[in-house]
Order: C-alpha cells, then sequence, then structure tokens
C-alpha cells in the first residue's frame, strides 16, 4: 500500500463511487431508463448463475431427527 | 394497548387470496443477512429461492434454502407457555400472549421494586432476531437497567468495540477490490459466511493473494498463497512478528503515519520487544514465513484482514484486535479501495442506537453495568469516554456497531445472577439466544438461571434455555415480518425484507413484545408506533421515504461511497488520529499498547490444545439440531484430531471420545483430520440432542457443548474485556460409549 499515488487513489476511488451509482440502479424495483441499462450491465458482468443443485436437500432427510 | 394486530395492509393483501407471494428477504439463520428470494402459498413459506439480480444470487447456502423446513417446522413454538413444574422440569400450561405480557409485567415489576432496575438482565442474540429497532435497550434505559449482554461480545461485536479505541469506527473489508486478503483463522466456505467466501473466490480471480493463519489446512488454507499453521491463540504474538518486518524494513506509509498516528515511537519499542525469532518460537512457525507474509501485506496494492471470530476469544483478545487496526492504519489501507471501509451511519435511516435512548438512563444506573469498573471496553465506560468523539465525527453520540459497544459483562452478569455478587440480578430475559448454550461456563449459567425470580425466553423452538423459563413466548422469523436491515451499522447498506406469510396473533415480534411491555409499564408516549411499519417510517423518516415508498422502489441501497473521509473529520477517538497507544486504555487503567498474555499450555495428563467455539456448516451457533434436512448433513459432534494423537491415544474414528478440561468434560465421535496441526483438538460450537427431550436433561445440553469445558475465571480472561479465551487451553481425549439416551440418528447418523 505503500506504492499508491493520489492520482492513482483517486482513480480508484472515482471508480468505485461510479459502481457504486450504478449497483444502487441495479438493485431498484425500477425496471425502465437507468436502472434499466444498471441491470443489463450488471447481468452481462456477471453473466447467469444457474440453479446450484448444492442448494436442494434431499427429500429422504426431510423427516424428524429421531 | 397491546400490540395485537401484527398485520400491516400489505400482508393482508399478500395473504388475501391463496395466491403465491415472492418476496425479497434478508436471511436470518445465520449472522451474515443473505438477500433471498422467498415464496409463500396458502399462508405458508414454501420456497426460498437465489435473488434475481446475479450480483447476488450466489449469496445463498443451504442453511437459507432450509428456511421452509425451519419456519414450518412442526415443534416450532405456536403458543406462549407458562411453567407448571419445578424450573427446568419442562412442564407448561399453554397461556395467551395477553395473559403472558400481564403477568410478567407484574414479576418483573416485583423484582425491580426488590431489588431495583439494575436487578433486570437480558441476552440476545440479534442475528437471530433480526432487530429489536433498539426497542429492548430502550425499555431497559426507561427502566434504569444497563445489563444487556449478548452473543455478539465473543463474536464481531467486541471486534466492533476494540476497533473504536485504535481508529474510531469498526472498518467492512474491501475484498472485492483487494489484492491481498489476510484471514486469521476465519474459514469462509460456501456454505458458512457465503457471501464473503464469494468475494473472496472473484479477487482471487482477479489476482489477489491471500494470507491465513491457521493451525488446521483449512478449506481457504488450502487456496492461500501463504499458510501459517501457528499454534491455536497465537495470533497475537504472529502480528507483532509482521509489525516487527514492516517497521525494520520501512514497508509502512510514513506520510500516513506522520499525519495520521499518535504513539508511533511508543509502539516501536513495544515492537522490538518482539523479534522474529522470539515471534517464530511462540507461534510455532518459520521465522523467514512469517517474514515473507508481512511483505506480501504489507506490499499489496490493498490489503485487507477482514473480521474474524478467532481473535474474538482469546486471553489477549484485545491486544489481537488492536494489532489488526494498527497493520491496517500503518500500511495505509484504512478507508481505501481495496483496503477497510469506515462506512459510518446511512443518513437515510435512524440507527437501533439512536432509538436506544442512552440518555434515558442515569449516569449512576450506568456505572452499575456489570464490566463497568473492571473489564470496561465494550461497555458504557468507554462508551461515555467516546462520546463526544463519536458525535464530532459521526454525528451522534451513542454510536453502535453489531450491537456490541454498550454491553455489560457476561461472566459478570451471570456471577451475579448466580451469587448476588456485587448485586442481585434476578430476573433474566433471553431473546433468540441459547443462553445455556452460549457463553463460558455453562455450569454457572445454569446454576445463574436457577437462581432467578422470572425468566422469560423468547424463542423459535424450545430450547435448554427456554426449558428453564418462566414463560416461552413464541417468536416470529423473517418472512414474517417486514424489515429493512442496516448490517447493524457495520456498513451504510439498506436492504429491503418483506413480509410473506402472516404470523398468528399469539406470535410476536421483538418489537411487539417490548412495545406492549413497554407500555403496560407506563411508557407509552416512548412505544407510540402501532405496528412495525409505523417504527419503519419513523427510520426512515430522514430519507423523506415511508416504509411504503422504500418497499415500492428499493432492493438495496447504500450512499455513494466516499473514502479517506478522516481528512475533513478526523478519526471518532479522543486525539482524532489513529491512536497506536491508546489514550482510552491509558485512561482505564490499561496497558495502552498491545501485548502477548502467556496462553495456557499443554501437560502431560492434558496433552493437547482445545479449541472451541468452531462453526459447521449445517448449523448457526446451537440452532437447526431439530431440522432433519440439516441436521442429516452431520447427524453428530466431531472432534477433529491428527491421526498420529489418536492413534497414541487409542482413538477410532467414528467411535465416541470424552474430551476432559480442568472446567468439564463432553463427548463426541472422532475424526481423523491428517490436517490438523499435531496436538491440537477442534471441537464444534453449541451442541445438544432437540430428539432426546423429555428423556435426557435438557435436551442433553450438557453432553457435548462446547462451553461446558470453557472457563470465565478471572485469570482466563481477557483483561480489557472480559472474554474468555476459546482458543487453546489443555484437555485430554479418552475413548468413551456413546452417551446415554442418544436417539438413532446421532449413533447412526
Amino acid at each position: 500500500m505503500t506504492t499508491r499515488t493520489e492520482r492513482e487513489q483517486r482513480t480508484k476511488e472515482l471508480a468505485n463511487q461510479a459502481f457504486g451509482l450504478l449497483a444502487n440502479r441495479g438493485l431498484s424495483k425500477k425496471t425502465t431508463g437507468v436502472d434499466k441499462f444498471a441491470k443489463r450491465m450488471i447481468a452481462r458482468k456477471v453473466g447467469d448463475v444457474p440453479h446450484d443443485p448444492d442448494l436442494d436437500h434431499p427429500v429422504e432427510w426431510d423427516r424428524p431427527v429421531d | 394497548m397491546t400490540l395485537t394486530e401484527p398485520t400491516p395492509s400489505d400482508a393482508r393483501d399478500a395473504t388475501a387470496a391463496t395466491g403465491e407471494r415472492v418476496g425479497y428477504s434478508v436471511c436470518t439463520i445465520c449472522d451474515i443477512g443473505c438477500q433471498l428470494r422467498s415464496v409463500a402459498r396458502d399462508g405458508q413459506v414454501v420456497q426460498v429461492l437465489q435473488h434475481d439480480s446475479p450480483a447476488l444470487a450466489r449469496n445463498v447456502c443451504y442453511k437459507g434454502t432450509a428456511a421452509p423446513h425451519i419456519h414450518n417446522h412442526a415443534e416450532r413454538l405456536r403458543v406462549p407457555l407458562k411453567r407448571v413444574g419445578e424450573r427446568g422440569e419442562d412442564r407448561w400450561e399453554e397461556i395467551s400472549y395477553e395473559q403472558a405480557i400481564d403477568e410478567i409485567t407484574e414479576r418483573l415489576r416485583a423484582v425491580v421494586d426488590t431489588y431495583g432496575p439494575e436487578a433486570f438482565a437480558v441476552s440476545t442474540s440479534g442475528w437471530n432476531t433480526q432487530t429489536t429497532h433498539g426497542v429492548d435497550r430502550r425499555f431497559m434505559n426507561l427502566l434504569g437497567s444497563p445489563n444487556w449482554i449478548s452473543g455478539v461480545s465473543l463474536c464481531a461485536g467486541n471486534t466492533a468495540a476494540v476497533n473504536r479505541l485504535t481508529h474510531g469506527w469498526m472498518p467492512f473489508a474491501d475484498i472485492a477490490n483487494s489484492s491481498c486478503i489476510v484471514l486469521l483463522g476465519h474459514n469462509p466456505r460456501k456454505h458458512s459466511w457465503t457471501p464473503i467466501f464469494n468475494q473472496i473466490e472473484a479477487a482471487r480471480k482477479q489476482g489477489a493473494v491471500s494470507i491465513v493463519v491457521d493451525p488446521r489446512v483449512s478449506e481457504q488454507a488450502e487456496k492461500a498463497t501463504i499458510h501459517l499453521q501457528i499454534r491455536s491463540g497465537t495470533d497475537a504474538a504472529l502480528l507483532f512478528g509482521w509489525l516487527r518486518v514492516i517497521l525494520d524494513e520501512k514497508l509502512y506509509d510514513a506520510d500516513f503515519v506522520d499525519e495520521w498516528c499518535v504513539g508511533f515511537d511508543d509502539l516501536r519499542a513495544r515492537v522490538d520487544e518482539y523479534p522474529l525469532d522470539r515471534v517464530a518460537d511462540i507461534c510455532g512457525v518459520p521465522a523467514e514465513l512469517i517474514a515473507e507474509a508481512a511483505r506480501m501485506y504489507a506490499t499489496a496494492d490493498g490489503a485487507c484482514i477482514p473480521w474474524t471470530p478467532i481473535t474474538d476469544m482469546q486471553l489477549d483478545s484485545t491486544s489481537a484486535i488492536r494489532l489488526q487496526g494498527i497493520l491496517r492504519a500503518i500500511t495505509g489501507n484504512l478507508d481505501v479501495v481495496g483496503g477497510e471501509l469506515l462506512h459510518g451511519l446511512n443518513p437515510n435511516y435512524r440507527t437501533e442506537a439512536e432509538l436506544q435512548l442512552h440518555d434515558a438512563i442515569s449516569p449512576e444506573q450506568r456505572a452499575k453495568q456489570l464490566g463497568y469498573d473492571t473489564h470496561p471496553v465494550f461497555t458504557y465506560r468507554t462508551a461515555e469516554i467516546l462520546r463526544p468523539h463519536m458525535e464530532r465525527v459521526w454525528g451522534q453520540p451513542w454510536v453502535d456497531q453489531v450491537m456490541g459497544c454498550h454491553m455489560a459483562s457476561p461472566p459478570e452478569v451471570f456471577r451475579a445472577m448466580a451469587d448476588g455478587d456485587p448485586y442481585p440480578v434476578k430476573a433474566f430475559f433471553t431473546l433468540g439466544n441459547n443462553t445455556l448454550l452460549s457463553y463460558a461456563n455453562q455450569h454457572q449459567i445454569h446454576r445463574a438461571m436457577m437462581n432467578q425470580d422470572l425468566i422469560v425466553a423468547h424463542e423459535i423452538f424450545m430450547t435448554p434455555t427456554a426449558m428453564l423459563a418462566d414463560y416461552v413466548l413464541p417468536g416470529d422469523v423473517f418472512t414474517e415480518r417486514n424489515h429493512i436491515a442496516d448490517s447493524w451499522a457495520w456498513t451504510s447498506r439498506l436492504t429491503l425484507s418483506e413480509q410473506v406469510v402472516t404470523p398468528s396473533s399469539e406470535l410476536s415480534s421483538t418489537f411487539r413484545f417490548w412495545s406492549d411491555l413497554g407500555r403496560r409499564f407506563g411508557f407509552d408516549e416512548y412505544f407510540a408506533w402501532n405496528s412495525l411499519e409505523e417504527l419503519l417510517d419513523h427510520r426512515l423518516e430522514p430519507s423523506g421515504r415511508t416504509w411504503q415508498e422504500f418497499r415500492d422502489s428499493v432492493v438495496s441501497e447504500a450512499p455513494t461511497p466516499r473514502y479517506r473521509k478522516y481528512r475533513s473529520t478526523g478519526f471518532a477517538t479522543p486525539s482524532g488520529k489513529v491512536e497506536l497507544s491508546s489514550s482510552i486504555l491509558a485512561d482505564l487503567g490499561f496497558d495502552p499498547l498491545p501485548y502477548v498474555r502467556e496462553k495456557p499450555q499443554p501437560t502431560a495428563d492434558h496433552p493437547y490444545l482445545v479449541f472451541s467455539g468452531v462453526r459447521e456448516d449445517p448449523f448457526f451457533q446451537t440452532g437447526q439440531r431439530n431440522i432433519g434436512v440439516l441436521r442429516r448433513r452431520s447427524p453428530s459432534p466431531k472432534f477433529f484430531v491428527h491421526p498420529d494423537d489418536a492413534a497414541r491415544d487409542g482413538l477410532v474414528e467414528g467411535e465416541w471420545a470424552r474430551l476432559e478440561t480442568d472446567d468439564g468434560h463432553v463427548a463426541a465421535k472422532v475424526e481423523f483430520q491428517s490436517h490438523m496441526r499435531r496436538g491440537h483438538v477442534r471441537v464444534p460450537h453449541g451442541w445438544w440432542y432437540p430428539e432426546t427431550r423429555g428423556r435426557v436433561d435438557l435436551a442433553g445440553s450438557f453432553v457435548s457443548s462446547d462451553a461446558v469445558l470453557t472457563s470465565d475465571a478471572a485469570d482466563l480472561l481477557d483483561v480489557e474485556q472480559g472474554i474468555p479465551h476459546f482458543k487453546g487451553y489443555p484437555g485430554r481425549l479418552v475413548p468413551c460409549d456413546a452417551p446415554a439416551g442418544m436417539g438413532r440418528t446421532t449413533l447412526e447418523g
């Protein structure tokens, strides 16, 4: 951390501030305008998240603990 | 007036038809608060889905998707219960909520009239209850009791309090932008601390390195760039070693130190007491590897040491936490991108601390808080010192983070409950907190609870702690309440959580419970909100929005991040700077600099170093052992031991063993782990056996619970905070038979 210049600090800060604004729009309930754009940007960046079978619970386990 | 109507209009709309309803949720099955979607049909939650934003969709674990199994469980408490047998006999009559609140009011009033308000203590876990919106402390402050305790005294809350000594705020690691992630015993996994795990994975993909400090070759250690396999409990010494390298090789941010730190020369002198050879000897790790890790951390372009529970539970916890703060400060990683962010408060949402009315309790009553004189760091005594500095920087005098900054000392509360020392505590309320198994010295806690005039438990299941109560009130769950989660001021993000199921009128939220109690005590004007939604309106008032407007527009939002804010405000410490040497600790009569305390060592009779308080993926704290789909992932508790140690002691994998310490013994099955450091045994946290209720005393809560093993003796407490030592104390393992009364799941699963 001793190597980052003031200019580099500011550049990183600005980039993350912009990302913060975008994230808020991406996590709103509005689906038009800038919010729609932000949601598309996030979807493009992250890609599809398929269902994770690890999250499913075997049916045979759903019985009382005895 | 009683809040008998927990059904806001939107919930009525949602459940008026038998149609499906999908709402955004913040999960409370563990402490992370993952964002999910809950699906309800016919008045029941039937499914938990991954979030519909791909940015959040991976943040869910199999505990979260088990929510329908938990929330609809046949054994869930549905009706208030009143004890009819002897305390702990687990015999009950069903009564109405109204009757319960009336009788509790009368009996609590009797205790307060006889012994004073300080004779009333509360233990709660905000992780489990999600929020009280501060109304628990509000009631206590109006009444005059300072004796509120929580499991956060051992887990994150105490880190918050200690961090404030050094840099005035508990930071949140900016893992996503970090180039170097340091995990001190912390082991985020796919199904434990899931969002943190995902952030670390993503950072690694972008090239971040990681340093893992852990006696085990944990899952994170397997992926680490450097793994320092230290002796359990030697974290503080290791961090001194890092400081030695960083100072000697001038790898610190000299400009930041000059401008924003005080006490550097004193720190330098203290660090000189820890040459690398000495550190290596204490930690059991080669000096060269310690130095390599220190250089990697100090020279990274943005490095973080995310919060860890490990240093929250050690004999020199205060020093170990402060050393992390010192490292992040002198390496220039405070409040910068990729370092550790001091988020501050969200100006659009009133904080719980503000609602708690800490000015309503008199200074004299605050000074009666147990621990105030002896172990004051997370008590009112330190909060009082910090009050003007918090106001200067964060705009509020009683700022709290992670519920950890105005607490009483748990061991002292239990001592007062058990022995009346220094004064009697005779009424005890426990909410979402299986108190008996959740702190050190379970025997003392049991004795304390048996010596009460009144115990009230507010829970979703009958726990061993609730079995000791006079009244058990059924609580609600996250799918049954509206909420805006604020991460307890750790970050400034606000997240929507929607009610999708209408609870019955006999269930109560913590808000409803405390409000009804407050009104019966005559504090009507302070409990004027008739519904949770009215309170949410109040909390949102600074934003100019109502709950309904928030709910209609926001899923999650945070203020635009601002960095290096200290340049305009200073730090919220007495000097306004990062206090490498703490003026508050000096004022309190403690060593202002960090130090290393000698830890308990193995002996010929007790050859293991035991580390306990360890989380397992299927469970959070003492919960979920009654949930089939989770319990069958880990049917019985297990001691992890190295095969060589096991062979020496005649232990057989899969068979039972008894772990004996100076303070007690517990049983669990043996599991060989060749990645364990030799001479160490790992004990899982919080085990009891709900299925044995009625045939084993207190459902087996003394059979395998790690709290039986741990001590709250004065010489085994961290001096400044008074928290116990869970990470390395002597014990021995001997083969034994399976404990009596165990069921098929435990024995055969």
